[in-house]
């Protein structure tokens, strides 16, 4: 498994280390709309504050995998997109549209908590 | 750039701004986000004469890239002119949070306004 | 001046090397953090072309001079199918929507010049040049 992921109570955390083929990138979205369904987790943060490039699949991917968790009822938050990489991707166009977008994992999980009307400790 | 307390950063805009400036103002913003986790930035144009469709464009461009790092923006000085001026280059305004005066945006970045209650939680947050 | 670098596009797996071997090199020209994710970026888009729609291709990284300016050139090429509507394909609208097509005005915005030369049923060629600010 290329990208590893946590699971912290009610939360999924995928941690992305490194550049990502496209291949791992959909194999990440299988483990977590997977692991959504298996462990019933109400949210999903993907930290890509290593990711060094993010382009056109990487950002439809994100998309799709927001989507379709959604459809399973948990929110996915993407959170540490780099400032260059931010510059470069509206530079290109390219946007997560409705996903919802935090500087960093603190933030993040911050954001699911606020959502999902958790109690300040829970997912921490 | 100016923070104004945790979480607002405030970018004061003066004079005519080409399209080299603006990246680089673009870029400094978004760093200034990453180091001081700013929630919300605004850019105050009172200072700006005048913009052309590139700077237009580069503002929207900085508006969205503020967003993906998590942090909304709010346009502050924009004149009667520029507006009109953005309307006719085709920008959507309803893209931009404006207020008229840097004084209303940062009352409106500081208080609890609809959309900025994260802001508000941010005072029980930890230290950072 | 340094050799040219090349790097085989024969599936996506390969999109991976060429823009790190790309932002590689930016680096030793010596230009800024935010300058080496535009100019991955924009080899990741144009591998990613190559990859897609030709199925297999090269990008070639150089070194340029021009006077005192220092930069990096990157041209990216297939025997593919070809461009239909070159015009249309370097369409700029500067929507923020989502990059349909081949990312060639956005690529052209992440660096200073860029030039597309293609023919139907005969290849694709494009050239990127940055230059260290």
């Amino acid at each position: 498994m290329a990208v590893p992921i946590l699971k912290q109570g009610n939360y999924l955390i995928a941690s992305i280390q490194a550049a990502l083929t496209d291949a791992d990138l959909l194999e990440l979205q299988d483990n977590l709309v997977n692991g959504v369904g298996r462990f019933r987790s109400r949210g999903v943060i993907v930290d890509v504050t290593a990711l060094d490039v993010m382009d056109s699949f990487a950002t439809r991917t994100l998309r799709t995998i927001a989507h379709t968790i959604k459809l399973r009822g948990a929110e996915t938050v993407i959170v540490g997109i780099q400032p260059d990489v931010a510059f470069a991707m509206v530079q290109l166009g390219l946007t997560l549209d409705t996903v919802a977008t935090t500087l960093d994992l603190e933030e993040g999980l911050a954001l699911l908590n606020r959502r999902l009307g958790n109690g300040a400790d829970h997912g921490r | 750039m100016l923070q104004l307390r945790r979480g607002i950063l405030i970018l004061p805009i003066v004079g005519l701004i080409d399209s080299q400036r603006a990246q680089q103002l673009t870029e400094q913003l978004l760093e200034g986000i990453r180091v001081t986790r700013a929630r919300v930035v605004v850019i105050d144009i009172t200072g700006v004469p005048d913009v052309d469709s590139r700077v237009a464009n580069h503002l929207l461009q900085t508006v969205d890239a503020s967003g993906l790092m998590g942090a909304s923006v709010v346009v502050t000085g924009l004149s009667p002119e520029i507006a009109q001026t953005l309307v006719a280059l085709g920008i959507d305004l309803g893209r931009l949070t404006t207020i008229g005066d840097l004084q209303g945006g940062i009352e409106e970045a500081d208080g609890p306004a609809v959309g900025l209650q994260d802001l508000g939680d941010r005072r029980w947050g930890p230290a950072l | 001046m340094a050799d040219e670098i090349c790097v085989q596009i024969k599936s996506e797996r390969d999109i991976v090397e060429a823009r790190q071997e790309g932002r590689k090199l930016a680096a030793e020209v010596g230009f800024s953090g935010v300058d080496l994710t535009l100019i991955a970026t924009a080899i990741s888009e144009m591998a990613r072309n190559i990859a897609v729609y030709a199925g297999e291709g090269e990008i070639a990284l150089d070194s340029i001079e021009d006077g005192s300016r220092r930069g990096i050139m990157v041209v990216a090429r297939d025997e593919g199918p070809g461009i239909a509507d070159l015009e249309r394909a370097m369409q700029d609208g500067f929507s923020t929507g989502m990059s349909l097509g081949l990312g060639l005005p956005g690529a052209r915005r992440l660096m200073d010049e860029l030039e597309v030369s293609s023919r139907v049923g005969k290849g694709t060629s494009v050239t990127m040049k940055k230059w260290k600010r």
